[in-house]
């Protein structure tokens, strides 16, 4: 599992290292340079004052070292080389060092010195400079002798470098030591830090560990979180309080699903009970066992519609969307409701667009255009008035379904919708309604790609239902 | 026992007023809230059987309406709600019992007669007036050993004078609570029952049990004091 504070201290400690060793790196080049230089500098001065020791004699060029005159060779630690020629070529002297080995003969141009790289008689790496340089005679007399007032000499100074090596490696290893140590300290303290920028959110996860489902009402505490935080909390209330009142439904449901069994449970018990009480009178008997049957019927229809839902839910796959003739399937559906307006003096008008060829599972359609119409006859009090429309909006039909309602108020339209809930003035409807209809509907509307709205307007309350308009039909409305 | 039935199911209502006319009550059914306030409040029953889910009217406004006016009256909740919030809330509000749906017709009857038995102020199931035997459970008279043969509505009057017994009981108080809203109240139902049951008590003991108190009513006990 990742961890936001592991992975932080990780590549934290990564970018560090990183940069340190880049630092050390360049540290080492730059003191790796200045280094070199200065030993070029002490190498130069050497061969300068090694340069003041030769001297010209008449023809005979003399070399007189003597180290008390040359310091710079003293200070030196390691062995110092150095050779010198002649214009002829011939060597004039070579450092006891050499033995009889020759160090290269190279020189800078135009007086300058030159300096490079070598490998030393003893194997060891060393720097040499050459230059060259003019000697002049020490007599006046030689020159009257014709001896040549100057002679060109070149010299060649080298030493070992591996001084240099070992003081530069003392020197990362002490910055790398200087740089482990700093970085120990800077991990603790990053961790440290770390944890302590993260306490809010692991006090947050906590409190999300903590949460039941009974205390998901109540506010997020004061956890003193960070700005960045702060949206993600927002969000887990604004969750927070979906799942409360999901959970308030659910609940609700279970509710009113607990005391509409309960009813025929008791309605079945003491209808049993009294016919036993009646065991000497058959007819009465007979009469209850007929009303058993009818509650066994009416709660075997309760549980099929849940179930059919919850089927539907699981596997919206089994529907089966084909053209169907919407104006005529709503009329078809109204005239199992007819008698009972007419009984009901309910006045009555349509208005349905009959051209209309929506896309719909036939079953399901005919399921909730039944529900809708039955709950507006139901519902709509006696000689009250009832509107079926239906008309083509964009690219859907809207049905419509009107009836003066008296005693729902604007806060029952959520609550309409779900299981079992009954507005209490339904109560007194008849035997059989139970609050499955509208929230069936709205159920089975879901499922199948359609849209169930309910408002109310005044006293009238309007079941609005949004269908797909068939392709096919679009597209033959669209030619003419 | 006159006994108000107010429950929305019109099964389950007309099912009890069956049973319960059948073991002895009289019973006044209702299915709504505000025709179960004004049966409630006019008429004096013994017991009501008071669902709370009520069109109209909550049961428990019913149930205050009867405890504000501060009728004498035995109230048994009748309910699917079984949360204890919910019993808690009935029996503070002035409820006497508190049953939930779904329940057996044997404990309703059990639990009414113990109601009934509380308002008359009787301790034992067994009401006994000289060589008469009354057992208000088994809805039995029993006299010198030997059963009464009685209907319903006999044993009703009987049980009701049993309650009572060595006290005047007017002809308007048995017929407000062993006769049901359909028996009117001019009718002579009231004296014909007495005498049907002095006849039936006549053939089982010599003692005369049921007096009468002339422009006043009946009284049930040993002697005619």
């Amino acid at each position: 599992m990742t961890s936001i504070s592991r992975n932080l201290v990780a590549s934290t400690l990564i970018g560090a290292l990183v940069l340190i060793l880049g630092q050390l790196l360049v540290l080492y080049f730059v003191e790796r340079g200045e280094l070199m230089a200065k030993s070029d500098e002490g190498l130069e001065q050497q061969a300068e004052s090694l340069a003041t020791l030769f001297r010209l004699n008449g023809q005979e060029i003399e070399f007189g070292f003597d180290e008390l005159l040359i310091p710079e060779t003293a200070r030196h630690t390691g062995v110092t080389y150095y050779q010198a020629w002649g214009e002829d070529g011939e060597v004039i002297t070579r450092s006891p060092s050499l033995g009889m080995m020759d160090l290269p003969s190279r020189f800078g141009q135009d007086g300058r010195p030159e300096l490079w790289n070598l490998r030393l008689p003893d194997e060891s790496r060393g720097r040499a400079v050459g230059q060259e340089f003019a000697v002049h005679q020490v007599s006046a007399s030689a020159e009257q002798d014709g001896h040549p007032t100057s002679e060109r000499v070149i010299l060649v100074v080298a030493r070992e470098t591996d001084s240099i090596r070992s003081t530069l490696w003392r020197f990362i290893l002490t910055d790398s030591l200087v740089a482990l140590c700093g970085g120990v300290v800077f991990a603790i303290y990053l961790v440290w830090v770390i944890r302590s920028l993260l306490r809010p959110m692991t006090k947050f996860g906590e409190y999300v560990e903590g949460l039941e489902a009974d205390k998901l009402a109540e506010p997020l505490p004061a956890l003193s979180l960070p700005k960045e935080l702060t949206p993600i909390a927002a969000s887990f209330a604004r969750m927070q309080q979906r799942l409360d009142e999901s959970f308030q439904r659910e609940r609700r449901t279970a509710s009113s699903m607990a005391h509409e069994l309960r009813t025929p449970v008791s309605e079945l018990l003491t209808m049993s009970d009294v016919a036993l009480l009646h065991a000497d009178e058959p007819e009465l008997a007979l009469e209850y066992l007929g009303e058993v049957r009818e509650v066994a019927l009416h709660m075997r229809d309760l549980i099929s519609t849940m179930l059919s839902v919850a089927r539907l839910q699981l596997s919206p796959g089994d529907l089966k969307p084909c053209a169907i003739q919407c104006a005529k399937t709503t009329l078809e559906a109204w005239r199992a409701y007819e008698e009972k307006a007419v009984r009901k003096r309910i006045r009555m008008t349509a208005s349905l667009d009959q051209e209309l060829v929506v896309s719909a599972d036939e079953p399901v359609l005919r399921s909730i255009l039944s529900n809708l119409l039955a709950n507006a006859v139901e519902y709509t009090s006696d000689e009250g008035e009832l509107e079926i429309s239906l008309s083509r909006e964009g690219e859907q039909a809207v049905l419509r379904v009107k009836n003066t309602c008296a005693g729902l108020e604007a806060g029952d339209m959520a609550r309409l919708t779900e299981f079992f809930w009954r507005h209490d003035g339904a109560r007194s409807v008849g035997d059989g309604h139970v609050g499955l209809g509208l929230a069936v509907s709205k159920e089975l509307a879901s499922v199948s790609g359609m849209e169930l709205e309910l408002s109310l307007e005044e006293s009238t309350f309007i079941a609005t239902l949004r269908i797909e308009l068939d392709s096919s039909a679009i597209g033959e409305k669209a030619k003419r | 026992m006159h006994v108000l039935v107010i429950e929305d199911s019109r099964r389950l209502r007309e099912a009890l007023g069956k049973g319960l006319k059948k073991s002895g009550f009289s019973v006044d059914l209702v299915g709504d809230g505000p025709t179960g306030l004004v049966y409630a409040t006019k008429n004096p029953y013994d017991v009501i059987v008071l669902d709370l889910m009520l069109p109209g009217l909550h049961g428990m406004q019913i149930l205050k309406a009867v405890r504000e006016k501060g009728l004498d009256v035995n109230v048994l909740i009748l309910t699917a709600r079984d949360e204890v919030e919910s019993r808690v809330e009935g029996l503070s509000a002035g409820a006497d019992d508190y049953l939930t749906k779904p329940f057996t017709f044997e404990e309703l009857i059990a639990r009414l007669n113990a109601l009934v038995r509380r308002k008359y102020g009787s301790k034992t199931p067994t009401i006994r007036i000289g060589e008469l035997e009354v057992d208000t459970v088994a809805h039995k008279a029993i006299c010198q050993g030997k059963e009464i043969a009685l209907s319903a509505r006999e044993y009703s009057l009987l049980e009701y004078l049993a309650f009572r017994k060595d006290q005047v009981v007017t002809r308007i108080e048995i017929q407000d609570h062993v006769y049901d809203e359909h028996t009117l109240p001019v009718s002579n139902a009231v004296d014909s029952g007495i005498c049907t049951l002095r006849a039936k008590l006549a053939k089982v003991t010599d003692q005369p049990l049921i007096h009468t108190r002339r422009n006043q009513g009946y009284v049930l006990g040993e002697d005619a004091k």
